[in-house]
């Protein structure tokens, strides 16, 4: 092959075709070049993000320490479509979750579950406590009020039961009315309470709140319990002080009563000195010990009663006795039975009349029931119809008679006990009878507003013919 | 020195900075937001008083601002044995508040009160509404010491707060 030397030596013309090829190609020679440099560079470019292209185990780690920001960032924007896009998933995954780690579930979601079953069954316990307390009270003790529950239909076991639940006051309060100070206050618990004095601040404050909105005009209303958690705090209030007992469980029936009683006895002591109290705390006596003393004695009462009120149901005495009262119950009740039996009975022909036929007894005037006195007088005129004579119920042929009705009735439109009431017939109302049908015959009298009236009557009502 | 407990109250018109003062006093801190108090919020915090060799540990009550006071308002000032009233530099309006405010002290029996007045939010200088002889009237006629307060540098919080435990332990001592 020839060199561009030896071709521009042989041929002449060589360099100026060269020339003219430079000249005709420079554009194209130059973009050439461009796309090279181009190809060169995205080339190097791939390379370099082949280079950073990471592994999947290499992504999780940097995706995961953003994936709280990320969630965070979505749930707070779009709450409602991330729950709802959620939701399916998350209920899926539980459940899958506990087919496979049933165990681990559990022991991630027992904090939580124990939680919500520990106050359930505080909260079922508490209801229980009140529905035993309005069936047991008020209450003595010992075998008496066994039985009296047992006679209010109260299960001495649930009685036991309910008394046996565990009581503890952890701490007590007590506290000036207005300024919420503390006068003194005792704790029972393990941990320090260091925040007592803005506990008892709060406490008023809601007290103040609660009694100053819902009852402004009453000093009698006022709040009596607050729950948080699985505890309660009771308060009973005296004239200056308040006493605001913190428990857990449940307390011994009568408690209450009992707290109240304590803050009357401070009252009774001490008044003067909580009154005067301005945050100085040597101007108060010590009331600690009379507290702790207090506090021991209610916790004990509970211990009494859980074991009294188990009341040893095996107890030979408890149970001779309630069979006693149960053969003297059933002998009364039986006695009273037979006692109305026989009332009813006698009275209630009195109540009724003699024929049970009369149904409709309900707007007869009751009056006494006399024997009717006929009194036989001459016929001044037979009027309206042939009088027919008239078969008394024993027999006697009665004729048109004037007789007089000795008890107040309400006479029928025809002769029948379920008839339409027609018009009340006063005692004393002299009646023509005009005819007799059955037990019934048809009188004519005159009532002192309508007039002379006609109507229906029964044999019986005129009583005993002579 | 023996500890003492008071019980004091924060009164004014909504938003003067009255929770902003005992977060400052009580923790030293200081936020832009606004979250306005419903009811009461309870704090405490000890005073040390070395010439009345005392220490107060004050309860301190900051009540809701705002010109419905109402009945429960006056439930939470029983038992309080100060007030501490505070107005805000920034509108002319909550200085005539402390009046009312003052008014409402009397009805309910606590004429004679120790009572300081805060003029809040003194760091907003361009923004200032009330004169310093507006609130000397006021201060005169209310007969309490005043002080300019900022929630937000903390300047005079201490102080306002100081000098009502003192007048409270003073009128302690007299009584
Ligand atoms: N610049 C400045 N802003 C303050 C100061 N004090 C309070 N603020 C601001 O004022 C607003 C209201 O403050 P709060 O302390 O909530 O007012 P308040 O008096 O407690 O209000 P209510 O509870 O509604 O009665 C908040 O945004 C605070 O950040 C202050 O000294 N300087
Ligand atoms: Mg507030």
């Amino acid at each position: 092959m020839e060199s561009t030397d030896e071709l521009t030596q042989n041929y002449p013309d060589h360099n100026l075709m060269s020339r003219l090829r430079e000249l005709l190609l420079e554009k194209e020679r130059a973009k050439v070049q461009n796309l090279e440099d181009e190809v060169d560079h995205l080339e190097k470019e791939i390379e370099r993000i082949h280079s950073e292209i990471l592994t999947a185990e290499e992504v999780v780690p940097l995706v995961t320490r953003h994936m709280g920001d990320i969630t965070k960032e979505a749930v707070e924007g779009q709450s409602s479509k991330m729950a709802r896009a959620l939701s399916p998933i998350i209920g899926e995954a539980t459940r899958y979750q506990i087919q496979e780690s049933r165990d681990e579930m559990v022991e991630a979601l027992y904090p939580i579950v124990g939680a919500a079953v520990s106050r359930a069954v505080a909260e079922a316990l508490n209801d229980l406590r009140k529905r035993i307390d309005q069936q047991i009270r008020p209450n003595k003790g010992g075998v008496e009020v066994n039985l009296m529950n047992r006679l209010r239909g109260v299960d001495p076991a649930s009685v036991a039961f309910r008394n046996a639940l565990p009581f503890q006051i952890s701490q007590l309060f007590l506290i000036q009315h207005d300024s919420g100070l503390v006068l003194e206050f005792v704790n029972q618990n393990t941990e320090e309470l260091n925040d007592h004095d803005l506990v008892s601040s709060m406490l008023t404050a809601i007290r103040s709140f609660v009694n100053d909105s819902f009852s402004p005009d009453s000093n009698e209303d006022e709040l009596r319990e607050v729950y948080f958690g699985d505890d309660r705090i009771i308060i009973e209030s005296g004239t200056v002080a308040y006493a605001a007992a913190v428990i857990k469980g449940v307390e011994p029936e009568g408690f209450r009563a009992m707290l109240r009683m304590f803050v009357t006895e401070l009252h009774i002591q001490h008044k003067e000195s909580f009154e005067a109290y301005d945050g100085d705390p040597e101007t108060l006596p010590d009331l600690q010990p009379t507290i702790k003393t207090f506090i021991e004695e209610a916790q004990s009462k509970k211990k009494d009663t859980s074991n009294n009120l188990g009341l040893d149901l095996s107890n030979e005495q408890s149970t001779k006795m309630l069979r006693t009262v149960g053969i003297i119950s059933l002998l009364l009740l039986l006695g009273t039975c037979a006692f109305y039996s026989i009332l009813t009975y006698r009275i209630l022909p009195f109540a009724f009349g003699q024929d049970r036929l009369i149904g409709n007894n309900i707007s007869e005037p009751v009056q006494e029931v006399a024997p009717i006195t006929i009194v036989v007088t001459a016929t001044p005129d037979a009027v309206f119809q042939e009088p027919e004579p008239i078969p008394s119920p024993s027999g006697t042929q009665l004729e048109l008679k004037q007789i007089e009705l000795a008890s107040g009735k309400w006479s029928r439109t025809y002769p029948d006990a379920d008839a339409p009431q027609f018009v009340a017939v006063d005692a004393g109302t002299e009646l023509k009878v005009i005819r007799s049908l059955g037990s019934w015959v048809e009188a004519e009298w005159t009532d002192s507003e309508l007039g002379v009236v006609k109507g229906w009557i029964r044999f019986d009502w005129l009583g005993d013919n002579e | 020195m023996k500890t003492i407990q008071k019980k004091i109250c924060l009164l004014g018109d909504f938003s003067v900075g009255k929770s902003s003062l005992v977060r400052q006093f009580v923790e030293g801190e200081f936020s832009d937001d606004y979250l306005s108090t419903i009811g009461v919020k309870i704090s405490r915090k000890p005073v040390e008083l070395p010439e009345n060799q005392v220490k107060m540990n004050l309860l301190i009550w900051d009540l809701a601002g705002g010109d419905d006071y109402s009945k429960v308002t006056s439930g939470y000032l029983a038992g309080a044995a100060g007030v501490v009233m505070v107005c805000d530099v920034t509108r002319k309006s909550t200085l005539s508040m402390v009046k009312v405010y003052s008014n409402q002290l009397n009805k309910i029996g606590k004429v004679g009160i120790p009572a300081v007045l805060l003029v809040n939010k003194f760091d907003l200088q361009d923004d200032r509404e009330i004169e310093d002889e507006q609130i000397e009237n006021i201060s005169a006629e209310l007969q309490c010491p005043w002080h300019f307060s900022s929630a937000k540098t903390g300047e005079g919080v201490e102080a306002g707060f100081a000098s009502l435990a003192n007048l409270i332990s003073s009128k302690s001592k007299t009584t």
